[in-house]
């Protein structure tokens, strides 16, 4: 990365974490991540209209800004480019849908046909019951793992999820569980594929249900299976 | 609870979870490429700024965060056109010169200059990192060296290339018109360099992103010089420090009116340093030459003397003999001894002395010449004359340090001396002058009048003494100095007496 992007990006975080609004999105404005981002999403999302994009671009600035304030963030660019990614996929999803009455277009975009689901902040007391359960069970599952480092890693990716946390570098993962980054991304991968497939053996995901859906370039080895490197936690 | 409501959300958590762990390096890279590449245009900025500010307003109210919402009121359109301005600045500079990279040295790693430098009323942010001096780029725009280019481009009807540029730096390229007495180092870069060697670059040189110096030509050609040099002044640690310099580096933010600030503020702003006063640059040299006499077991010999100077001249960056560590030894001598009549004998201030001492340094250097015949033997022979000398000099009266050799003569003569008492006892500064005026001309003529004295006896004596010398002397004995003495004078009297005698006739 340039060093005026790090620049911009380390005054960017600075004025996050002071509250100050216009300062952060000067700051992003002055390196190219912004033009990069709405670069990025409209090769990705073609379809979706302008205005969309800015809605998307804007929920990840904002998303941003609020998560500075709270927690020290690994990479910002990756930040912005996952919640805006996410937030333009379910923008195209809700398109699509809207669109479902014209077939046509369906099978035009084979993109319309996967569902972008997302967790959602619990708002309702009941929605908060359901979001304490559902990570219960992810814990639960993670007790039928090897003990050891995968488990560890995989704790700070569902506490992540649960926390509404958008993007953790490996190392950072490796800062918190003392761990090599290297050594985390080849455990990501291995707890990622154990996780799903215990999923699918007590019968907690729809038979479809397939984390490689979501892969689009991914740099996990979750589509690596047989990847021998790291943690020896499959082999004990 | 509902089984399918369960089974989506949880699809849901492990899919977010899965997300964060997503590895989007390659991403990032793509978004920052296709940033640089293809900037959002004034309209597509515009929209997308409207877009998030209205958002963060939104959100932040929602969440009844008044501080930050506070943070974002004003005008947006403003907001908008300040933050397009600003972008014009570096939109557009991705694809210029090939960037010089900074790199980590000693554990020191690049990062940005904090707080940022200001030049000229702008800040101007830069980062600081370790680059090789022999990739730096001496700036052949640079000021200083524009009548040398003019005619190097005359000459070779081309611009310089950069070892030719730190030849002119160097002295090493003949210009001419270059006066006489700046031939050999007209940039002054070997005491720079010797400096560099004891202290390091002190000041980091400003290069632009492609190298190019905006400022410390000076401090790059003596890093080069450093290590360039053959002979024993730079050791192998000198040479390993001078291979590697710490810069700062513009942004590719950084505009045109960024580099004219910077050029602008260091070499046409003076940065009010203030060299410290040579008499106390001296005290320093001498207290610790002092301090390395206390740490042997016993007196040293001259040999051991010579070899502690020299390390003492090494350290303070005086250059690899031991001259000027010796010039500074004896006139802090002087200084001690000027400041212990006044405070001690006159009963003055010491602090009020020691300005004096400070103001008047330089004298100390004339009044220790000549150790054996000169002014400092005369001074060491004659305590009157001392003391009326450091009553002068403490006031101020003499009018030039010349005045100084001439000292050696008034010793002799009580005229002389009378006159330099009266020159001490007026309070009128322009009488004291003429009084030491009239003490050293009256001092030259007395000399002049004991010369010719006993002329005929003195030759005599000396052409026997002569023509009695074996030749051998000439070779063993006669120091070369004394040889070239004599040559000189017999040239110049022979001259003289062939005159004479040809009026007298045969």
């Amino acid at each position: 990365m340039g060093d005026g992007q790090e620049d911009s990006l380390a005054r960017a975080e600075a004025a996050a974490a002071a509250g100050d609004g216009w300062g952060t999105v000067e700051a992003l404005l002055q390196g190219p991540v912004l033009d990069g981002l709405v670069r990025r999403l409209q090769a990705k999302w073609p379809k979706l209209p302008h205005a969309d994009m800015d809605e998307a671009v804007s929920a990840a600035v904002d998303d941003l800004y609020t998560a500075v304030r709270h927690r020290r963030i690994g990479s910002l660019v990756a930040w912005l480019f996952k919640v805006a990614d996410r937030k333009a996929g379910r923008l195209h999803d809700r398109q699509a849908k809207e669109q479902l009455r014209n077939p046509a277009d369906m099978a035009e975009d084979p993109r319309l046909v996967t569902s972008v689901e997302d967790l959602e902040a619990p708002s309702t007391a009941d929605e908060q019951a359901v979001a304490a359960e559902v990570v219960a069970i992810a814990r639960s599952l993670l007790r039928q793992f090897p003990t050891g480092n995968t488990v560890r890693v995989m704790e700070v990716y569902i506490n992540a999820a649960e926390l509404g946390v958008s993007h953790l570098d490996h190392a950072e993962v490796a800062a918190i569980v003392g761990l090599a980054p290297d050594t985390v991304r080849v455990l990501t991968g291995r707890g990622f594929r154990r996780m799903e497939r215990l999923a699918r053996e007590s019968s907690l995901v729809n038979p479809t249900f397939g984390l490689s859906d979501l892969l689009d370039d991914a740099g996990t080895d979750a589509d690596h299976p047989h990847d021998d490197g790291g943690d020896d936690d499959e082999r004990r | 609870m509902d089984d399918a409501q369960v089974q989506r959300e949880f699809e849901a958590l492990v899919k977010a979870a899965f997300r964060v762990s997503q590895d989007v390096g390659e991403e990032v890279e793509e978004i920052l490429r296709a940033g640089r590449e293809h900037p959002l245009d004034r309209d597509e900025l515009e929209r997308l700024l409207t877009a998030v500010v209205a958002t963060m307003r939104r959100n932040q109210e929602a969440m009844a965060d008044l501080a930050a919402r506070s943070a974002l009121e004003g005008d947006i359109e403003e907001f908008v056109a300040g933050v397009a301005e600003a972008r014009n600045r570096f939109v557009g500079r991705a694809d210029g010169p090939a960037r010089m990279r900074l790199v980590e040295h000693n554990g020191s790693k690049p990062a940005p200059v904090s707080p940022r430098p200001r030049f000229y009323g702008r800040e101007v942010a830069m980062r600081g990192g370790w680059v090789r001096t022999t990739d730096i780029q001496l700036w052949d725009r640079n000021e200083r060296l524009e009548i040398h280019l003019g005619q190097f481009r005359e000459r070779q009807g081309r611009d310089p290339e950069p070892g030719e540029l730190l030849d002119i730096m160097l002295s090493r390229m003949r210009l001419a018109g270059v006066p006489d007495d700046q031939r050999d180092d007209q940039f002054e870069i070997v005491e720079l360099a010797r400096s560099i060697a004891a202290n390091g670059v002190q000041r980091p040189p400003i290069v632009d992103l492609d190298g190019t110096l905006l400022d410390g030509n000076r401090r790059v050609a003596a890093c080069n010089y450093i290590l360039m040099s053959s002979g024993d002044e730079f050791g192998f640690q000198a040479k390993r420090q001078a291979e590697w310099v710490y810069v700062w580096q513009l942004t590719e933010y950084a505009t045109q009116e960024d580099r004219d600030a910077v050029v602008v503020a260091l070499n046409f702003e003076p940065d009010y340093k203030q060299q410290w006063p040579e008499y106390i640059k001296a005290k320093k040299v001498y207290d610790q030459w002092q301090a390395m006499l206390a740490l042997q077991p016993r007196s040293p010999g001259p040999a051991e003397q010579a070899k502690m100077k020299r390390e003492l001249s090494e350290r303070f960056a005086l250059g690899p003999n031991t001259q000027a560590v010796n010039r500074y030894i004896k006139m802090v001598e002087w200084a001690l001894d000027f400041e212990e009549h006044h405070v001690l004998t006159r009963r003055r201030d010491p602090y009020e002395v020691q300005h004096s001492a400070s103001r008047y340094f330089q004298y100390f250097d004339e009044l220790a010449k000549g150790e054996r015949t000169g002014v400092a033997f005369t001074l060491r022979q004659n305590d009157v004359l001392r003391e009326l000398v450091f009553d002068l000099l403490f006031e101020g009266k003499f009018r030039n340090w010349r005045q100084i050799r001439d000292l050696k003569y008034v010793a002799e003569d009580d005229d002389a001396l009378d006159e330099m008492r009266k020159a001490r006892d007026t309070s009128d500064l322009t009488d004291a002058q003429e009084h030491l005026d009239d003490a050293v001309s009256v001092a030259r003529s007395s000399r002049a009048a004991a010369r010719s004295v006993g002329a005929n006896s003195r030759i005599e004596v000396f052409v026997d003494w002569l023509e009695q010398v074996p030749p051998k002397a000439f070779r063993d004995q006669i120091r070369a100095e004394n040889l070239r003495r004599l040559l000189g004078a017999l040239q110049l009297v022979s001259r003289m007496a062939e005159v004479v005698l040809d009026e007298d006739g045969p």
